[in-house]
């Protein structure tokens, strides 16, 4: 069954070729062809998960070699595909919530005149994805970390009349190319300290009697220096591909594209690659304390500022992006705190009911025809009741209301940081967890409560669109199921192999105190946009206008992409103007043109010489005569 | 079966016929230039049966006198690295002849240059002597000028002219050494030569190296040298610029490979760094300047620069997988 797993990636693709060259003749049918690749590729998850249970817990690592990719001399590195739980799990969550929102985009996208090439690129989008979460060595993790920003640059740029999504585009593809370029380097210093770049050989896990302990490591350890650079370098990269802080100023902008693809790639898959990155690299980060400091502070730091931006947006996208950016934050931070297997079940159940946000978004979008506007929405409950259940679902699973998933998530990853000691993360957190409930409560009770701000006559969207949404609305409300406790749950214990035991800390309130807690936090978060956004009593449009500079910060994203602007992008094109048309066009091209001029000059001077006249030919020939002949008087 | 000799020459042997032949329409040139073209390639597949990847050193060797007075000899074979480029030379001009069939004037005389080219082409890949190399590097200019400057867009005239001229320049430094070469150690045969090459004396040896240097340096082209490459680019004829960019480049990347690094060891290591950091501008430049082009091809032209210089640093770099990764 294990030998299967090439076949999970392979399917996407085949879905994405035959969409790209037969799409024309194909039409709407593109859509189920796509939708079917990306399913029968959960369903060979499922075997290939079925063939690891089979095995028992301490032999759950399998690597498929596909065949040797580069092979010059020391430098050797194959097509190497890996199943453990972690690759698997990752492997079922893009798969699974891929398949459902592919569904959805056969309802969502009828009529777009690109329809099999969304498809084209959606399916490719999956084929990458699966090969960075299935692969076993870094330089093959690496293509496939690019060839999602590939495909999410070609996505985000669907509706390129626009030019908001053209340069939004440009823009999600250059902002995470920075990371990128640092992860590279941190790549190439992986195979230069260890001289390879495969999994076994560089997180040490070579044998099976080996968990991943850096103690496993085949030949001499680099330096402590080196681990920190490296995990910093590889941090740089999940820092851009997950939108934190400092590079997450692409993905609010990268909501122009269409809904399914927020749904797919910026909330539930591409943007957690970089939470996997550092699970899976969580040796390295162990090994350097202050990587991981830095992975916690850039986390929790990040949760909070999105957390805060998401309050101020007016468009219902905008309000999702920051969210996407406030919870991978708080999964970051999970991963700070050494719960990988808590970040990990976050990151599952935020896949589940982030997609969902999104695809019932889109359903609203759908019927107010594309309206995004928050204050432009209103009423929906009675129009769209199956949209509105399972935005209530959503609603309450990422509030942290239990027994849904995101409370289980969020109250682990509160708990783990309070006995751990570390009381103001605790404290930060909470107040980031709170904050998470307002901004989803605002939008809930403005879209969906009160009296209708619009003209149109929404209607709810056809079962190929509800489908999936209820499906997902079942996942985000049974993930929670995998994980109910941070050490015995099932996901946990699951992961336990691969990245280790959340290590319990003792330290602060009992657990039971602080599960009451977070529970409240997240009601009062409830309570508090119910009572500014629902109940009618508060007029906070007019609130808003009175702290206008602070929600203009807000909305603004806290002024990051006027600083980039001013500091970066002017100067920059400053530079490549002066360099391309003073430097290169006047200066090394003129160089050479004036070369030419001289000669010509040269030329034209000498050109007097023939005047045509026969009398200056007589006479420039009596000169050279009486020239040679002095010159041989005096030699002779 | 000399199969390199027939490759090489099977283009040229399809000039005369578009030229001479009475009526020709322009189907019936393109088909003609594309059947040549395609079973050039057929014939550069023969090569890479025929190639034992086991032992080193040059295989298929054609040899024959020539100008003996002038020690001028045909000596032309393959080996590892100028297979690979036969091969992407060969698989690239029929694409070529294909991209030019928005052509409308004078089409005869555009399929016969290109079947020219690419006959020089190919002769410099496969050249083992040095004079007999030069003869096909320099006369590569010839159809591409008239490709340029009869197909091209609006500053044809200036671009082909300013192609032509300015790597001609460069050239001129490549011919001296080749000649001082043959003057000290007595052959144009890159084998003698590769193998008494230390018998120079070192100050001698860098001279050479530059000389070889400044050539490659032009046609590859490294910055500071690149000035007619954009606008080469810019006016080119679609299929003129799929060899230009495709092919000219990996001629110069080659000479650098084979004949700076063959020839002159110690001096290339001496040099290292200096071509290195050339490169280097290069990689920075190209790229920063192609960000403000708004002509496409403008754009490809600058990014190729950066490209290049990519591959020039990795020959430089002297380590195995690197070359490796140049030739790719």
């Amino acid at each position: 069954m294990l030998h299967l797993v090439g076949l999970i990636p392979l399917l996407p693709l085949l879905g994405a070729v035959v969409s790209a060259f037969y799409g024309r003749r194909l039409r709407d049918r593109a859509g189920t062809i796509a939708s079917a690749a990306v399913g029968l590729a959960f369903l060979v998850s499922l075997l290939v998960l079925i063939g690891l249970l089979a095995r028992d817990s301490s032999d759950r690592v399998f690597v498929q070699h596909l065949w040797t990719w580069v092979p010059v001399g020391a430098f050797n590195v194959g097509v190497d595909f890996r199943v453990d739980p972690l690759s698997i799990v990752m492997a079922l969550v893009v798969t699974g919530v891929g398949s459902l929102i592919h569904v959805f985009s056969i309802g969502y996208m009828r009529g777009d005149p690109r329809y099999s090439r969304f498809f084209a690129q959606l399916n490719l989008f999956v084929f990458f994805m699966l090969v960075l979460v299935l692969a076993q060595n870094f330089l093959l993790l690496f293509v496939g970390w690019e060839g999602v920003g590939l495909c999410s640059y070609l996505l985000i740029g669907h509706y390129f009349e626009r030019p908001a999504a053209a340069s939004a585009a440009t823009k999600a593809f250059v902002v995470t190319r920075v990371g990128d370029a640092a992860m590279l380097v941190g790549v190439a210093l992986i195979f230069v300290h260890f001289g390879s770049l495969d999994f076994g050989r560089t997180l040490g896990d070579a044998t099976q009697q080996c968990p991943p302990n850096i103690s496993c490591i085949v030949g001499p350890l680099p330096s402590g220096g080196v681990f920190t650079a490296i995990a910093l370098l590889l941090l740089a990269g999940a820092v851009g591909k997950s939108a934190q802080l400092p590079l997450q100023t692409w993905l609010p902008d990268a909501m122009e594209g269409p809904t399914p693809v927020s749904a797919l790639i910026h909330a539930a898959t591409m943007v957690t690659a970089g939470v996997y990155l550092v699970v899976r690299t969580h040796v390295f980060f162990e090994i350097s304390g202050v990587a991981l400091a830095a992975v916690l502070v850039i986390g929790l730091v990040t949760a909070v500022y999105a957390a805060l931006s998401a309050l101020g947006q007016d468009d219902i996208k905008r309000v999702l992006a920051y969210s996407t950016i406030s919870q991978i934050g708080y999964m970051m931070f999970a991963a700070g705190l050494k719960a990988y297997s808590v970040a990990i079940l976050l990151l599952v159940a935020h896949a589940f009911y982030k997609a969902l946000l999104f695809l019932s978004t889109g359903s609203i979008m759908h019927s107010l025809d594309g309206e995004t506007d928050l204050k432009r929405m209103g009423g929906l409950r009675h129009a769209m009741p199956i949209t509105f259940a399972t935005f209530v679902v959503g609603w309450l699973a990422i509030s942290g209301v239990p027994p849904l998933s995101g409370f289980f998530a969020k109250d682990e990853i509160l708990a783990q940081a309070s006995q751990t000691g570390r009381t103001v993360a605790y404290a930060v957190a909470l107040f980031a967890a709170f904050f998470s409930a307002l901004y989803i409560s605002r939008v809930v009770f403005i879209a969906f409560f009160g009296p209708p701000r619009h003209d149109q006559h929404p209607h709810e969207s056809p079962r190929v669109m509800t489908t999936p949404m209820i499906l997902l609305a079942i996942g985000a409300v049974a993930a929670g199921l995998l994980g109910i406790s941070a050490v015995s749950g099932v996901l946990p214990r699951f992961l336990e192999p691969v990245i280790g035991k959340v290590q319990e800390g003792h330290g602060g309130p009992p657990t039971a105190v602080l599960t009451v807690i977070s529970v409240a936090v997240s009601l009062l978060g409830i309570a508090v946009g119910w009572l500014v956004y629902g109940s009618g009593r508060i007029d906070w449009i007019a609130l808003r206008e009175r702290i206008r500079p602070v929600h203009q910060t807000l909305a603004h994203g806290w002024w990051f992409d006027q600083v980039y602007g001013a500091l970066l992008v002017t100067p920059g094109k400053a530079v490549a103007a002066f360099t391309a048309y003073v430097v290169d066009r006047r200066i090394v091209d003129g160089a050479g043109n004036l070369l030419a001029q001289l000669f010509a000059l040269a030329a034209s001077a000498g050109r007097r010489l023939q005047t045509g006249l026969v009398r200056t030919y007589a006479l420039a020939f009596l000169v050279g005569v009486v020239g040679v002949l002095c010159y041989l008087a005096v030699r002779f | 079966m000399p199969w390199v000799t027939v490759s090489l020459f099977l283009p040229l042997a399809g000039v005369p016929v578009l030229l001479g032949w009475p009526r020709l329409s322009d189907r019936a040139a393109r088909a003609v230039t594309l059947a040549v073209t395609v079973a050039t390639f057929g014939v550069s597949l023969g090569i890479l049966a025929s190639f034992d990847r086991g032992t080193s050193g040059f295989q298929l060797v054609d040899r024959a006198d020539w100008v003996s007075a002038l020690h001028l000899q045909y000596l032309v074979g393959v080996d590892g690295i100028s297979l690979f480029l036969v091969l992407i030379t060969t698989f690239l001009f029929p694409i070529a002849v294909l991209a030019s069939h928005t052509e409308r004037h004078d089409v005869r005389t555009l399929m016969a240059s290109l079947l020219a080219l690419e006959t020089f082409v190919l002769g410099t890949f496969v050249s083992l002597d040095l004079l007999l190399f030069f003869l096909f590097f320099e006369a590569m200019l010839f159809p591409g000028y008239l490709i340029i400057g009869g197909w091209g867009g609006e500053r044809r005239a200036y671009a082909a002219v300013k192609f032509f001229l300015y790597t001609m320049a460069g050239s001129a430094f490549l011919f001296v050494a080749i000649l001082f070469l043959f003057f000290q150690l007595h052959s144009f045969d890159f084998r003698v030569l590769a193998a008494h090459s230390g018998e120079l004396p070192v100050m001698t040896a860098r001279w050479l190296f530059l000389g070889f240097l400044v050539a490659f340096a032009v046609k590859a082209p490294l910055v500071p040298f690149h000035s007619w490459q954009p606008d080469a680019y810019t006016e080119a004829p679609t299929g003129g610029l799929l060899i230009l960019a495709g092919v000219l480049p990996k001629i110069a990347t080659y000479g650098l490979l084979r004949f700076n690094l063959g020839l002159f060891p110690e001096a290339s290591r001496y040099f290292s760094h200096l071509v290195a950091i050339l490169a280097l501008v290069g990689i920075v430049y190209g790229a920063v300047v192609a960000i403000v082009q708004t002509d496409l091809k403008r754009l490809v032209a600058y990014s190729s620069i950066s490209h290049v210089g990519l591959i020039v640093l990795g020959i430089f770099a002297f380590t195995q997988p690197v070359i490796s990764g140049g030739v790719l």
